[in-house]
């Protein structure tokens, strides 16, 4: 048996932190102008003045993983946040009402699971075209329903409770049960399954940037940052090598922290 | 029994696959730009009447209800219709993927389950073992690491760096007109990295899966029950825990038959192998509507049947299910 490890959370935490701070501070820790071209200095392997070398129009690629932190970070945390306000909400809607209400949004959760995540993605994005606020957009709108179903089940099994069915008897308006009473029991897997999220939507960005669907250029995205690096795979790896990293770094510190929120949330299950 | 509940299951996928075929066409053809822009780009001095001719040619001047309904009609009778792009039948196009798909996946399907199935046992037997904490902090590292990234990374070591294997493709050209030993042997060799990375996130999961069932099972009375009449770990493990920690496998197995021939786009469109995933995208980005909805057609009712045979033989090995 492990033990349960409170440090995976400390050390999550710590790690997301440390991400955070250099997408917001960009700004000051970017070593160099992001979208500065020198034709002259194209294709340089890293040096002690471009520390993760150069791309194919001479940018420093130091201070695009730096920029590039801040857009794949705040497209995946926007595009969560989305995800989780509408999955909660119509998940405890669901769940709480029932009837009718419940058989077509779980219906429509159905065909969803069904075509797949990444065909309906790329659907919609032709549909809506790429940039920066459509990804978001599309993320939010084909993951919200894991959430959804989570937050329904979870209601269902409180919804016959004795404290919800004696805010019932005290006359609690539906929206206020759904609010006050059931919601706020119910969150907490749905705070594990929104770190995961994070990470599933920060990955998705990533990889409609890498087949330029998502964030368009000039913009430095991980995601974009790496189909660079396919193209001069054979002679610049340091265009494949740090974004591809940037990225996995971040998916493992946010496993990291979703796992220690879910042995936070329910240690029994955790121990095994 | 089992035949009424197999029944009323696959009445239930109907409406799905309708709802599915129906989502898909409308966003297909809501979507800006159209199959007509896109020739029509082509040549600036495309007249209106030219352009409304070739939406007739297509049918796309009919309403869309219509047009649905056209297709419903015509899937009915298996015809998909044409590609828009060089008229040969979408059964024709997809017929010419699918093998590529199925070699890839089938490949990486065995390799999934012949290492990931025995690595969750072990490491669910030996519980809390140096064995079993290496394999929960690599399927830390493995989930991290997305197929994309994966690929490229497999690209530069192997392929750029060490040289060991072709970065893409389905073949060399000096394998043409060789014998098929050496044609088979150089496909096999273009075969290792997709199949690598196709393999690598889920392998981690039936790992995972398998582990935690195990886990569970071993917990159980009757497991106790078996110890406790003296019989050995090693028959105990065998006879009575494996077969009921296999059952949830059957789901994972069900799921995994539309990957098997719907194939990764992305996967498929970075080491340029000739699969479905990479028809369907492309179809996608020409507009090549009856193209793409045959693709998403193939990959729903796949999809579907998965489901759907894995919850067969679900109600077949557990008679608990089918109430």
């Amino acid at each position: 048996m492990n033990a349960p490890k409170p440090r995976a959370l400390k050390w999550g935490a710590f790690f997301l932190l440390l991400f955070a701070g250099v997408a917001l501070l960009a700004p000051w820790l970017s070593p160099q102008n992001p979208d500065r071209q020198s034709l002259a200095e194209r294709l340089e392997p890293p040096s002690p003045l471009h520390w993760m070398g150069t791309d194919e129009l001479g940018r420093d690629v130091a201070s695009r993983m730096v920029w590039g932190a801040r857009v794949s970070l705040g497209v995946g945390t926007a595009a969560v946040l989305a995800t989780t306000l509408i999955g909660v909400l119509l998940g405890a809607l669901a769940g709480a009402q029932g009837g009718w209400v419940d058989a077509l949004i779980m219906r429509a959760v159905d065909i969803f699971l069904c075509v797949p995540t990444l065909f309906l993605v790329l659907a919609l994005i032709v549909f809506l075209g790429p940039g920066i606020e459509n990804v978001i957009l599309v993320i939010a709108l084909t993951g919200w329903t894991d959430i959804a179903r989570l937050v329904r089940a979870e209601i269902l099994s409180l919804r016959e409770r004795e404290f919800v069915l004696a805010a019932r008897t005290a006359g609690a308006s539906p929206w206020r049960l759904i609010l006050k009473h059931l919601l706020p029991n119910a969150l907490g897997p749905v705070y594990v399954s929104v770190t995961f999220g994070l990470a599933g939507a920060i990955m998705m960005e990533a990889g409609l940037s890498f087949l330029g669907l998502g964030v368009q250029p000039p913009t430095p995205s991980w995601g974009s940052l790496l189909t660079s690096g396919q193209d001069y795979l054979q002679t610049a790896y340091w265009l494949t090598l740090f974004p591809g990293l940037a990225i996995c770094s971040s998916m493992l510190v946010i496993y990291l922290f979703g796992e220690g929120l879910r042995e936070y949330f329910n240690p029994r299950a955790a121990q095994r | 029994m089992l035949l009424r509940y197999a029944l009323k299951r696959a009445l239930f996928s109907v409406p799905l696959l309708l709802g599915i075929t129906l989502i898909s066409f409308l966003v297909l053809h809501l979507a800006p730009g159209s199959p007509v822009s896109a020739r029509g780009s082509l040549n600036p001095h495309i007249s209106p009447e030219s352009i409304r001719e070739l939406r007739a040619l297509y049918g796309l001047d009919k309403p869309l209800s219509t047009q649905y309904w056209d297709w419903l009609k015509r899937c009915a009778g298996f015809n998909f219709g044409d590609s828009f792009q060089d008229r040969q039948s979408v059964l024709s196009h997809i017929l010419q993927a699918l093998p590529a798909t199925l070699l890839l996946n089938g490949v990486a399907l065995l390799l999934v389950f012949g290492l990931g199935l025995p690595l969750g046992i072990f490491s669910a037997i030996r519980s809390g073992s140096p064995l079993d904490r290496a394999f929960t902090l690599s399927s830390f590292l493995a989930f991290s690491i997305p197929a994309f990234v994966l690929a490229l990374f497999l690209q530069l070591v192997f392929g750029a760096w060490l040289g060991w294997f072709p970065i893409s493709g389905f073949s060399s050209p000096w394998s043409m007109g060789q014998g098929w030993l050496a044609q088979a042997g150089d496909v096999l060799w273009h075969l290792v990295l997709p199949v690598w990375t196709t393999a690598f996130g889920a392998w981690v999961t039936v790992a995972q899966y398998m582990r935690n069932s195990t886990l569970e099972v071993l917990s159980q009375d009757y497991i106790r029950t078996a110890f406790a009449k003296g019989l050995g770990a090693r028959r105990i493990t065998l006879r009575h825990a494996l077969p009921n920690a296999l059952l949830p496998i059957i789901t994972l197995l069900g799921l995994s038959v539309p990957g098997l021939v719907g194939g990764s786009f992305i996967i498929e469109t970075i080491f340029a192998w000739p699969g479905m995933g990479r028809l369907g995208y492309e179809a996608a980005m020409n507009y090549d509507y009856p193209l793409v909805m045959g693709v998403v057609v193939m990959g729903a009712v796949l999809t579907v049947f998965g489901n759907l045979l894995a919850d067969i033989c679900y109600a077949v090995v557990d008679p608990r299910v089918r109430y």
